[in-house]
C-alpha cells in the first residue's frame, strides 16, 4: 500500500463514500457514527445525525429518474447546508444509495459537494462474495426465487434486479461513471479484504487523517449475512406470504425487522451451512472480476489494496458432503422457532401479552416469570437513546389517536403484484442496518 | 355388529353425556354431531351447544384452567346455560360431548350428573390403547405450550406420579379409574365404554347413531376435518418456540390465539410427506404401557359397565411399538423428507402467527384456522396495532411501560445535573 503522506487527502476535502451495497459499508458508517465527537478533535465531521444519512443519499441518487417523484429532494438539501456550513478540515459523507445514482445525479452530486473540494471513494470486493450476501439481502426484503435461479437470472441480465445489481457491482463502469464526473484524480477505490475486516477502517483512518485505531467496528452481531437454512426459511415464508392478501408494508416489518431481524440476533454454530454459490456461477464471477479489476487498473484512478483479489474464488466450499444436511435436527427447530418469534414480536401483539401471575394454564403448572417490568430493564432497551424512545411513544401515542378517530381497518388490500409468487420484490427503502432511522 | 339396535338405545328422554377422554378421536365425533344437526333435529335428537363442542362450559364446572379464558376458569354461566339449554330441549334425546368433563374431579362428576339430571344422564367413555395415547398427548400439550422433551415427559408420566404432567397424564387416561369415577355417580348401568377401532373410524359413529336412535349412516364424518398427528420436526419445532415465547414470560392466552389456532393448525393443514419421521415411543415406554393398559382393562372388566368392541384389543401389541426401535436409526429417505421439510414447517409456524394476528389475509387458511376452535373463534378484537418499524427490544415493551421508561430516564437525567454533595471517603 501506498505511504501516509501520498493516502492523506488535502484539508477541505469532501470525502464521499459511496459504497456500493455489501462492502462492508455498515460497520463503516457505524464506526464513523460512534466515533463522532473524537474524530471531531482531529478535524474530522462525520456528515448526517445518524449512521448513515439514508433519505439524503436515496434523494440525491433519484435527482433526474423516475424515482424522483417518491423521493422529496429536502433530506439532500439540508445535508448540502450541514457540510457547507461546517469547517472541519475534512467532511465524510457515506451512504452505499449515492451508488444507484445515474449520470445526470452524479453530475449534480459532485456539483453540489463543489468538484474542487469532493473525493470520490468506492470500496469493491470480490464478485463471488458479494452474489451470496446481495441475495440473501433481496430474500430479507420479500424476495421468493431461489438462489440458483436469481444467479441465472443475474448472470443473463434479463430481470430487473439484474439491472440494480449490476448497476451496483460492475464496479468497473462504477467507477468509469463517477471518474468522468469528479474527474479520476479526484476517485479512490478502497478493496475490501474478506479475512481483514479492520483493513478498510485502516484506510480510511489514513485518508482523512485520523489516528490508526481509532475506528473501531461495532461488534453488531444484528448485521450480519443469513445462513443458509435461515435464508431458506425465510424465502419458504416469502412464498407463503406472496398467497396472502397483506398491506406491503406491513409485509416488510413482519419479515426484514422481525423474522429476519430476530434471525439475525440468533448467533448460529460455526458449523452452520453458508449460502453456496454452483460452482458454474463462481467460474462466471471470477470472469468478470477480471474484466473489472482490468477496468479499474486502466481507469486512471488510485487503487488502495489489491486489485487482484477481485478475480479470486472467495464462495465458500461445501461445508458438508451432503448438502442436504445442511443444519440439522438439532439447529432447525432454534431456527424456526426464532423466526417464529421474530414475526411474534413484529405484529405487535407481545406488548401487551405478560402472563399475569396467576396464569397457571400451562400444561406443566409452571408459573410464570415474576418480573412483569423485565422488558423495560433489558440491557437491548437500554441500549436505545431517549429520544428514540420518546419517538417510539410518540409514534404509539399518534397511532392509537388516529385509529379512535378512524376506527379500526376493516379492510386488507388485495394481494399486491410484488407480492405474487415467482415475482421479485422490489429492495426495501429502509435498509435493516438503518432501521433506527424509520 | 355390536348386537341389535334395541340393546343400545336408550330411553326417550335420556342425555347422552360423551366425556371423551382426550385423543380418543372426540374431534370427529364432535363435528360429525356438530355439521348434521339438522339431520340429526329431524330425528329427534339435539346436540348441544351452539358449535363443535361446549368446551368453556365444560372448564367451567370442572373449573379448570382455560386458554379461551385468559388462562383462568371461565364463568360458571357457560355450564348454567348449557344445563338450561338441555332441560329445555324439545327433542327426546340430547348429546353432548366435551373430553373436558373427562378433567373432572369427584365434585365435579357429582355436580354434572346431578345438574344434567339422575337417571337420565347416559355417559359414554371412548376408549383407545394407551400406548398410542402417549405420544398424542405429548404433542398435545406441547401445542398448549409444553417445554418437555418426549422422553423427559415420558419419564415423568411413568415414574414420578408427583409431576402436575403426571397426574393430568392418569387422571384422563387411567381409563378404569376414570369409568369408576363416572359409573359411581351415573350407576354401572349408565354408562358405556367404546372401544375404538383404529381400522374402522366410523364404527363408533354407528354406535352413537344405534344409542340415540338414529339411523346408520345419519352420522357423516366432515371430510377437510384433518386433525392429524405432527410430525416430529414439527413438535420440535413448536417445542423450540415454547420455550422461546416462555422466557419472554408471556402469557397463555396469546399462545393459544397464536399457536394451538394459529401456528399449529396451519401446519396440520400443510401436506407431510410420508417419509417425514414421526414420533417414537422408546420400547421402554411401550412395555410400561402395555403393563398397565392391562389393569387398566381388568378394572374396566370388573366394573360391571357396559363395554361395546374388544376389550383386548387395548393391549394388543400394536405396529407402533414394534416399528419403534427399528426405526431408531433414521433412514435416508426419512432424513433426507426432514431436512426438505424444515423450511417449509419454519415458514409455516411463522405464518400461522401472522394469519392469527390478524394483519394478513388468506381466506382458505383463515377459515381454517378459524375453524379450528372447537368453542368458536375468540373475539379477535381489533387487528394489533399496525406493526411500526420498532426495533424488536421495544415490540416488547407496553406503552405505559415505555412511558415509564422514558418518565425514568427524563427524570435521571434531571437527578444527575443537580449538585450532589461530595462524599467524604
Amino acid at each position: 500500500m501506498t505511504a501516509l503522506a501520498d493516502v492523506l487527502l488535502p484539508e477541505g476535502t469532501r470525502l464521499l463514500h459511496i459504497g456500493p451495497h455489501k462492502t462492508g459499508t455498515s460497520s463503516l458508517q457505524s464506526a464513523l457514527h460512534r466515533a463522532r465527537r473524537t474524530a471531531a478533535g482531529h478535524g474530522v465531521r462525520y456528515a448526517g445525525p445518524n449512521r448513515q444519512p439514508l433519505r439524503a443519499a436515496q434523494a440525491a441518487a433519484a435527482i433526474g429518474s423516475p424515482d424522483a417523484l417518491a423521493r422529496p429532494i429536502r433530506p439532500w438539501h439540508k445535508l448540502l447546508r450541514e457540510i457547507r456550513a461546517s469547517r472541519a478540515p475534512r467532511m465524510v459523507v457515506s451512504s452505499e444509495w449515492f451508488a444507484d445514482a445515474r449520470d445526470d445525479a452524479i453530475r449534480r452530486i459532485v456539483d453540489d459537494l463543489d468538484p474542487t473540494r469532493v473525493h470520490i471513494v468506492i470500496t469493491v470486493r470480490p464478485l463471488a462474495s458479494i452474489l451470496p450476501s446481495q441475495w440473501q439481502q433481496h430474500v430479507q426484503a420479500g424476495l421468493e426465487v431461489a438462489y440458483e435461479t436469481w444467479l441465472a437470472s443475474v448472470f443473463e441480465g434479463t430481470s430487473a434486479l439484474a439491472t440494480t445489481f449490476w448497476h451496483r457491482h460492475r464496479h468497473d463502469l462504477l467507477v468509469e461513471r463517477w471518474a468522468a464526473a469528479a474527474g479520476p484524480a479526484n476517485v479512490s477505490v478502497v478493496i475490501a479484504d474478506d479475512r481483514d475486516h479492520g483493513a478498510v477502517l485502516r484506510t480510511f483512518e489514513r485518508l482523512v487523517g485520523l489516528p490508526a485505531g481509532l475506528l473501531v467496528a461495532e461488534r453488531d452481531r444484528s448485521n450480519r449475512s443469513l445462513t443458509g437454512p435461515e435464508v431458506e426459511l425465510i424465502r419458504a415464508l416469502n412464498v407463503g406470504l406472496g398467497e396472502c392478501r397483506i398491506d406491503p408494508s406491513v409485509r416488510l416489518d413482519l419479515v426484514l425487522f422481525g423474522a429476519a431481524g430476530h434471525l439475525r440476533g440468533r448467533v448460529p454454530a460455526r458449523d452452520e451451512a453458508r449460502i453456496e454459490t454452483p460452482e458454474w456461477a463462481v467460474a462466471r464471477a471470477v470472469e468478470v472480476g477480471r474484466e473489472i479489476a482490468a477496468g479499474i487498473s486502466d481507469s486512471g484512478v488510485r487503487v488502495l489494496g489489491d486489485l487482484e483479489s477481485l478475480a479470486a474464488n472467495t464462495s465458500t466450499p461445501p461445508t458438508r458432503a451432503d448438502a442436504a444436511d445442511a443444519a440439522g435436527p438439532t439447529t432447525w427447530p432454534d431456527i424456526a422457532a426464532t423466526t417464529a418469534m421474530g414475526v411474534l414480536l413484529a405484529t405487535g401483539l407481545a406488548r401487551n401479552a405478560r402472563a399475569d401471575l396467576d396464569d397457571l394454564g400451562w400444561p406443566d403448572a409452571l408459573a410464570p416469570t415474576r418480573d412483569r417490568q423485565a422488558p423495560a430493564n433489558s440491557p437491548a432497551l437500554n441500549a436505545l437513546s431517549t429520544p428514540r424512545i420518546a419517538a417510539a411513544l410518540s409514534a404509539r401515542v399518534r397511532e392509537r389517536f388516529r385509529r379512535l378517530a378512524r376506527g379500526p381497518r376493516a379492510d386488507y388490500p388485495a394481494a399486491t403484484e410484488s407480492g405474487r409468487r415467482g415475482r421479485t420484490t422490489p429492495e426495501p427503502s429502509v435498509h435493516p442496518d438503518t432501521a433506527e432511522l424509520a | 355388529m355390536i348386537g341389535g339396535e334395541g340393546d343400545l338405545l336408550l330411553p326417550a328422554g335420556s342425555r347422552l353425556l360423551h366425556i371423551g377422554p382426550h385423543k380418543t378421536g372426540t374431534t370427529s365425533v364432535q363435528s360429525a354431531f356438530h355439521t348434521n344437526r339438522a339431520e340429526l333435529a329431524a330425528q329427534g335428537v339435539r346436540y348441544a351447544g351452539t358449535q363443535r363442542q361446549p368446551m368453556q362450559a365444560a372448564h367451567a364446572v370442572t373449573e379448570r384452567a382455560s386458554p379461551y379464558a385468559d388462562g383462568k376458569t371461565p364463568p360458571i354461566g357457560r355450564w348454567l346455560a348449557l344445563v338450561r339449554e338441555v332441560r329445555g330441549a324439545r327433542e327426546g334425546r340430547v348429546v353432548i360431548s366435551s373430553e373436558g368433563f373427562a378433567d373432572a374431579d369427584d365434585a365435579a362428576v357429582r355436580r354434572v350428573i346431578g345438574d344434567l339430571g339422575v337417571g337420565q344422564v347416559h355417559v359414554a367413555v371412548t376408549l383407545r390403547p394407551l400406548v398410542e395415547l402417549l405420544s398424542s398427548q405429548w404433542q398435545q400439550q406441547v401445542q398448549s405450550g409444553m417445554t418437555m422433551a418426549y422422553e423427559d415427559w415420558l419419564e415423568a408420566v411413568f415414574h414420578d406420579p408427583s409431576n402436575r404432567v403426571s397426574q393430568a397424564f392418569w387422571h384422563r387416561h387411567r381409563h378404569d379409574e376414570l369409568i369408576r369415577r363416572w359409573a359411581s355417580e351415573a350407576g354401572p348401568a349408565n354408562l358405556t365404554a367404546i372401544v375404538v377401532d383404529g381400522a374402522d373410524r366410523d364404527r363408533v359413529l354407528r354406535v352413537l347413531e344405534s344409542m340415540v336412535g338414529l339411523r346408520a349412516g345419519t352420522l357423516v364424518p366432515e371430510p377437510e376435518l384433518s386433525n392429524r398427528s405432527l410430525t416430529l420436526a414439527e413438535v420440535e419445532t413448536i417445542r423450540a418456540f415454547n420455550a422461546a415465547f416462555r422466557a419472554e414470560g408471556l402469557g397463555t392466552q396469546l399462545h393459544a390465539k397464536v399457536m394451538r389456532f394459529g401456528a399449529a393448525e396451519l401446519m396440520k393443514r400443510r401436506v407431510a410427506d410420508r417419509d417425514e419421521p414421526r414420533i417414537q415411543t422408546p420400547s421402554w415406554a411401550v412395555d410400561r404401557a402395555a403393563e398397565v393398559g392391562r389393569e387398566i382393562v381388568e378394572g374396566i372388566r370388573s366394573s360391571g359397565v357396559r363395554v361395546i368392541g374388544d376389550l383386548a384389543s387395548l393391549v394388543a401389541p400394536s405396529a407402533t411399538a414394534a416399528a419403534a426401535d427399528g426405526a431408531r436409526a433414521m433412514s435416508h429417505a426419512a432424513r433426507r423428507a426432514a431436512e426438505d421439510a424444515w423450511p417449509t414447517i419454519g415458514a409455516t409456524a411463522a405464518l400461522g402467527i401472522v394469519l392469527a394476528s390478524g394483519l394478513a389475509r388468506d381466506a382458505a387458511s383463515v377459515a381454517g384456522v378459524e375453524e379450528a376452535w372447537p368453542d368458536g373463534p375468540l373475539d379477535r378484537g381489533t387487528p394489533p396495532p399496525r406493526p411500526r418499524v420498532e426495533p424488536l427490544e421495544l415490540a416488547r415493551v407496553s406503552t405505559p411501560l415505555l412511558g415509564l421508561v422514558l418518565v425514568r430516564r427524563l427524570l435521571g437525567a434531571a437527578v444527575s445535573r443537580l449538585p450532589l454533595p461530595r462524599r467524604t471517603a
